[in-house]
């Protein structure tokens, strides 16, 4: 469980302000101790107000109260839905551009704005989403240390292996990826020395930049390419900026598998996350398959929500032989998201 | 006799200024329109090549310009952030409101701002660059007219001015 008072200067500085006043009011108005392990707040228009505490869902009352019944749950009205689009923009709805062409905004602190509404489509390809009707809001937090119990699997004396880690959403990649890529930056005392680490932040999530600058803690050896496509920024940032290990989330695409072997020839080690549910299930998605057959990846994390969000399932080597399988009692929890 | 004459001094000195007050208007209506022209020509630059949100546009605007303009463009940013919900176009609205009060402008020129301040942020780029470009327009129409009266009006209420001054002494000295 995180300490109450992190959450508290998340929510204050980092995503009332981005509420319409009512909204923020309202959830203020909740016991902080209750709402210790948000992850994610969900407008929608016409619709309860939702908030997801971990794996559980609650509604908020008009008087600030969390209740399990629909019935009396507040309802987030047009004029919210408007209200929050035009704070969250700066009320320049042109320069949102980019975002409302991905479906998503990243808001100062690193946490991810999803939204939806009615798509216009030009070409083929996605342009614009006008008549935005719902908003999930997903609170990014850092728990330094998170990767700790991971660290002694995906580092010898010299390098850090080649890791992929492998989790649903929700279960805490994100965070773990950027504890793992602060402590590789860092160093371990009387472990390991701290290497370079290029991260691909496509999706400003694990470094959270503002205007370039890391909000998050991700190291004093790492340089950061923020709102960067992966499969491009890997080979930028093995031609600038010379990294040991390179650092992506969420990879997919076909590109990204294309770069991920480019930086392997270059010598460069990886640390790349993705969604799954285990290695068996991967495998079988063909854009990720050459991967497996050429065992690129040294580490492979299994993350799951088996036991509270952030939970390690399993750990493999290069050959799938299982290092560590369902965690001890005492395996710390991870809360996050992503 | 002396009395009479500081009042007739007096008098000639009070439509003076009010002549040289009403000239004003008319020498710096043309450069007020002007330097919101220019104003518009820095925010398309902003908004099409930098893609840069409002708030850090205005304060761009702001900086190193003085006068009535220069405060308009504060005034929009600080009424922006003055509480948690502001649009930005009741921003623009308030912030017009006070500049109407401290410049040269006429009500129609005014009318030219209201207007595009009611679509500014609310629409893609391509909409954007559309108003501004019909914004400039106008205010460049309306420059040119009033370059027009400066000529014609400008030294009419100068001379006005005194003349009435001296008009209203003669015929009650």
């Amino acid at each position: 469980m995180l300490p109450e008072r992190s959450t508290n200067r998340i929510l204050e500085n980092e995503i009332l302000p981005y509420l319409p006043r009512t909204l923020s009011l309202l959830i203020s108005s909740i016991p902080r101790i209750q709402l210790a392990a948000l992850t994610e707040i969900r407008l929608r228009k016409g619709k309860p107000l939702i908030l997801h505490l971990g794996l559980r869902e609650q509604f908020v009352d008009a008087d600030g109260r969390l209740t399990k019944n629909p019935e009396r749950a507040y309802v987030v009205s047009a004029a919210e839905i408007a209200a929050a689009l035009n704070i969250m923009s700066q009320s320049s709805l042109y320069a949102l551009e980019e975002e409302l062409r991905n479906g998503y905004l990243t808001l100062c602190g690193g946490h991810r704005v999803g939204f939806v509404g009615q798509a216009l489509v030009e070409g083929g390809k996605i342009r614009s989403i006008k008549h935005i009707s719902a908003f999930n809001v997903r609170i990014a937090r850092e728990i330094p240390g998170a990767a700790d119990a991971v660290m002694p699997y995906l580092i010898n004396m010299h390098r850090a292996y080649n890791t992929l880690i492998i989790s649903p959403p929700q279960c805490g990649k994100t965070t773990m990826l950027r504890d793992i890529a602060r402590q590789l930056s860092n160093g371990i005392p009387g472990m390991f020395s701290g290497i370079k680490v290029g991260i691909v932040d496509e999706r400003s999530e694990i470094a959270g930049a503002y205007e370039g600058v890391p909000q998050k803690n991700v190291g004093m050896r790492t340089d950061v390419l923020d709102a960067c496509p992966k499969a491009e920024g890997m080979i930028m940032l093995i031609r600038s900026m010379s990294p040991q290990v390179i650092v992506v989330d969420e990879i997919g695409k076909i590109e990204d598998v294309h770069a991920i072997e480019e930086a392997v020839r270059a010598g460069v080690n990886l640390l790349v996350s993705v969604h799954g549910t285990g290695i068996s299930q991967l495998k079988e998605r063909p854009s990720l398959h050459k991967l497996f057959r050429e065992r690129l990846f040294e580490r492979y994390i299994v993350l799951g929500c088996s036991r509270g969000v952030g939970t390690i399932e399993e750990i493999y080597d290069e050959q799938f032989t299982e290092l560590l399988h369902k965690p001890p009692g005492d395996r710390k929890e991870i809360k996050s998201c992503g | 006799m002396w009395i009479k004459m500081l009042g007739a001094t007096l008098v000639i000195a009070a439509t003076s200024w009010a002549g040289f007050e009403a000239a004003q208007r008319f020498q710096q209506r043309p450069r007020q329109l002007r330097e919101l022209q220019s104003c518009l020509q820095m925010l398309e630059t902003e908004i099409n090549y930098g893609l840069t949100p409002l708030p850090t546009a205005l304060e761009k605007l702001a900086e190193g310009r003085e006068g009535p303009i220069g405060d308009f463009c504060c005034a929009v940013k600080n009424e922006l952030f003055a509480h948690q919900g502001m649009t930005m176009r009741a921003a623009w609205n308030i912030s017009l409101d006070l500049l109407g009060k401290h410049c040269a402008l006429t009500e129609c020129d005014q009318n030219i701002l209201r207007n595009f301040g009611a679509t500014l942020g609310m629409s893609d780029r391509h909409d954007q660059i559309k108003h501004l470009k019909l914004a400039m327009s106008q205010l460049a129409a309306a420059e040119t007219s009033a370059w027009e009266e400066k000529l014609k009006n400008e030294r009419m209420f100068r001379a006005l001015g005194i003349l009435g001054g001296l008009a209203v002494v003669i015929l009650f000295y």
